[in-house]
């Protein structure tokens, strides 16, 4: 993956220096630009005062601990949440134009969304149809993707027998299926055995060689390390640090110890980030839907 | 300490309960449904108690049977109800803890099972006081005695804690029955809907009237009778038997602290018994493999007409819909009714005038209940999926109103004009019931769309422990059958004079304080109310596309 020129190393939200390199104009570099963006769900604050760039073509890891608006971002991103208050633009597209953004988009939530009385490949032929995809080109997109995932062979039974790790190679698939041009990945590989991991890191890293701009949440640093271009930490709803992981680990380097984890805990101030691991994809603490989720 | 946990476990239950019911936008929805099943109800029970009351004063007879048996029959069916009700609540979720893992980790299952009774009483004190107290207050005003203040109350009293502590252990080991034997678990789907089918047939039939008939001279005499004798202790004109009343509060005294241990004893061996099939899924193949066959009507016919976007979400709703068919346990109520009357043709030799509009009215009814009263709910987790492919409002409302009508509209059209051929139905009559029929069809799914976006529900329904359904909100299905209920009511009495006269007549009858309803009220007020009602399958569609158009995971 190219990497980027490295950001500035940390940023800040609301009167902080912002990022972004224009407010207002879109930006035909930027795939994500948002500014000042704030959700709150009742008396809880999800995401406040979040200033938010990332360029075309980079895969950019959000990490955060739980409930630091993670996925109320993501959600925001891929218009399934309004905002309270700011603005956001996805590939120069305003949140508030839900169709234009879901026909460049792909998302993946973190609970695999599928239908599981139905088999693998009548999810896909699902998707494809109300994507209205042409239906040879849809076939073979399919069919390619299936066998891509591992997923070939299984491809006809229901989803209800499938592993926790197939049915999220094959939600993968689903938000894949029209070579969108921004991937939203929300923990794509929380839970999942090492073998389906790497799996899903290879087609990320394929799918950011070939310029899809990948923004994805993961409690996994390695994961984030080792395929993100730029990574931003979330804590309480602001944008606490952002940059290369290079320049990160620099930030939290402490005596000899310096690491993503060294920084990650440095920038959320709290040693015992709640959520926190230490790669083995398990997340601790207990998932909500909303809000403050992620 | 058995108490204390127990006590503690029953209020965190029924804190739960009452948080899930308040914490909710559909809170006031909630209070109102209650009032009107239970405050009103209570009410009018109270009001029939006064006059009862004053009835006995005056040294008259309530009933042709002697006051004291009248009261033991009312006992001992209350009693009968409220033990089938705990009964069935138990075989179904109540008969395993929430959180069991963590409870029967932590404390002895005597203090679980001490604290699912509890927290059992409560909700049953909940619906049964208001009716307790208002007949209490009603017998006591209506009699001029103090008595029923306080033997109407303890008479329910014993009944919820004897029903609860019998129908808690009865239905533990039914639910044994019902999980752990291989045939039942393996049937389970379609034993359920053959005890829902005889049930309905007994019920329509009026066979179920007969049984209870034949029933009640047993249970009047049998100790669930006896708590007549409590509530009507001390009422002037009633002459009860002490000693029945005071060994009914004996019994129970004795029954519930033994049943609180055997049903212990029951619910450990239940709890703790493997189960006879894998709870969780396998990863062995479920069902026959089904290929792709972009060749038939679903993958190429219906998509080429109306689209592939509409044309997924029809193939999708048929397909889940044979794959999961007990979340459309809802659609069968009305066709048993039906078939109940069909059951009667064919006793009778004759067929009812009123059969093409009864045959119609549930199918349109069916059509509301069958794909689009929960549709953003039965996407369940897939709703971000479907939302992100960037499918309008328009084609996802129209999508599921075409899964539902390409199944009912045919349907109805046949079973209407089949039973209007058959039917002493004059010919204009059969005519307007013909050509209503797709319209009403139509506007029943399409109003029952609007309603199921607005009361969406997203939660799961546990019909077993490895079995759970989304089915539409509650609410949702009263608000649709009442709107429905109200159009076909109202256009039925508009159009045939009749239909007033008897609905009249029904009035003048049930309405209290000697207040009637005249055939030309009737006229006007079906006018009033049929032409808004005629106005709403226009609107729930538009609300139903906005809706979706707007649509969000919040």
């Amino acid at each position: 993956m190219d990497r980027p020129s490295e950001t500035d190393g940390e940023t800040g939200s609301g009167s902080e220096t912002p990022i972004a390199s224009s407010r207002g104009d879109t930006d035909d570099s930027l795939a994500i630009e948002t500014d000042g963006l704030r959700k709150v769900y009742g008396e809880t604050v999800a995401v406040e005062g979040l200033d938010l760039t990332v360029p075309r073509g980079v895969a950019y890891a959000f990490l955060g601990p739980n409930g630091s608006g993670k996925t109320t971002t993501m959600r925001l991103l891929t218009t399934l949440t309004r905002p309270t208050a700011g603005s956001a633009r996805v590939l120069g597209v305003d949140i508030a134009n839900r169709n234009p953004i879901a026909r460049r988009v792909g998302y993946l939530p973190e609970e695999s969304p599928l239908f599981v009385e139905l088999t693998g490949r009548e999810m896909l032929t699902y998707v494809a149809d109300l994507r209205d995809i042409p239906t040879h080109e849809a076939d073979d997109r399919i069919a390619t993707l299936l066998d891509r995932f591992g997923l070939s062979s299984r491809a006809d039974d229901r989803i209800e027998s499938y592993s926790k790790g197939m049915r999220q190679k094959l939600a993968l698939v689903q938000s894949m299926l029209h070579d969108p041009e921004l991937l939203v990945l929300d923990e794509p590989t929380a839970g999942l055995d090492p073998r389906a991991t790497r799996t899903i890191e290879d087609v990320i890293v394929e799918l950011a060689d070939r310029g899809v701009t990948i923004f994805l949440s993961t409690h996994v640093l390695s994961v984030a390390d080792e395929l993100a271009d730029i990574v931003g930490v979330i804590h309480d709803g602001r944008l606490v640090a952002e940059g290369d992981p290079a320049s990160l680990e620099r930030r939290g380097q402490r005596g000899d110890e310096r690491s993503l984890e060294a920084a990650f805990l440095s920038v959320t101030g709290d040693e015992n980030a709640d959520g926190w691991n230490d790669g083995s994809g398990a997340k601790t603490g207990e998932s909500t839907d909303s809000p403050g989720e992620g | 300490m058995p108490i204390r946990h127990g006590v503690r476990i029953a209020r965190i239950d029924v804190v739960r309960g009452i948080r899930k019911n308040t914490a909710t936008r559909l809170f006031w929805i909630r209070i109102l449904l209650y009032v009107g099943l239970v405050g009103v109800p209570g009410l009018l029970a109270g009001y029939v108690a006064y006059l009862g009351g004053q009835e006995l004063a005056a040294g008259r007879s309530l009933a042709s049977i002697e006051t004291v048996e009248l009261f033991r029959t009312i006992v001992a069916f209350v009693w009968a109800f409220a033990f089938l009700i705990v009964t069935f609540r138990t075989v179904g979720g109540r008969g395993y803890p929430t959180t069991a893992r963590v409870l029967l980790a932590t404390v002895p299952v005597r203090d679980v099972v001490l604290g699912i009774l509890l927290a059992e009483m409560a909700f049953a004190t909940i619906w049964m006081v208001p009716f307790a107290v208002a007949s209490g207050v009603g017998f006591a005003v209506g009699a001029g005695t103090l008595s029923p203040l306080l033997t109407v109350p303890a008479t329910a009293a014993v009944v919820i804690a004897s029903t609860v502590v019998i129908g808690f252990t009865v239905g533990i080991i039914l639910r044994q029955f019902a999980t752990r034997v291989g045939f039942v678990v393996r049937h389970k789907a379609a034993l359920s809907l053959l005890l829902i089918a005889t049930y309905f047939m007994l019920l329509t039939t009026d066979r179920l009237e007969l049984l209870f008939e034949s029933l009640a001279p047993a249970m009047r005499s049998s100790p669930i009778g006896w708590g007549g004798d409590l509530s009507v202790l001390g009422m002037p004109g009633v002459d009860p038997s002490p000693g029945l009343a005071i060994g009914w509060i004996g019994l129970a005294a004795l029954l519930v602290p033994t049943l609180v241990v055997v049903g212990g004893r029951v619910a450990a061996f239940h709890w703790l018994s493997d189960p006879s099939v894998p709870v969780e899924p396998s990863s062995e193949r479920v069902g026959p493999p089904v290929p792709v066959e972009r060749s038939g009507i679903l993958t190429v016919v219906i998509p080429a007409l109306v689209g592939k976007p509409m044309g997924a979400l029809v193939r999708v709703a048929w397909w889940r819909a044979i794959r999961a068919p007990m979340k459309f346990v809802y659609v069968a109520y009305p066709l048993l009714f039906v078939g109940a009357i069909l059951v009667d043709v064919i006793e009778t030799g004759g067929v009812p005038a009123s059969l093409p509009a009864v045959v119609l009215i549930a199918v349109a009814w069916g059509s509301g209940v069958l794909f689009v009263l929960n549709p953003l709910g039965d996407q369940g987790r897939a709703l971000p999926a479907t939302i992100m492919t960037g499918i309008t409002g328009r084609q996802f409302v129209r999508g599921h109103l075409l899964a539902t009508l390409l199944v009912t509209l045919p349907l109805g059209l046949v079973a209407t004009i089949a039973t209007v051929l058959v039917s002493p139905l004059d010919s204009a009559t059969a005519l307007v019931v013909v050509l209503l029929c797709p319209a009403v069809i139509v506007a029943s799914a399409t109003l029952a769309v609007g309603i199921g976006t607005a009361f969406p529900r997203f939660t799961a329904t546990s019909v077993t422990r490895s079995t759970r359904v989304v089915l539409p909100s509650s609410v949702a299905v009263l608000a649709y059958s009442v709107t429905f209920g109200l159009g076909i009511g109202s256009g039925a009495a508009v159009y045939s004079q009749e239909v007033r006269q008897l609905a009249a007549t029904f009035l003048s009858w049930a309405l209290p304080f000697g207040l009637s309803v005249s055939t030309g009220l009737l006229y006007s007020g079906s006018i009033v109310i049929l032409v808004p009602v005629l106005f709403t399958p226009f609107l729930a569609y538009r609300y139903a596309v906005r809706r979706f158009d707007a649509v969000t995971l919040d």
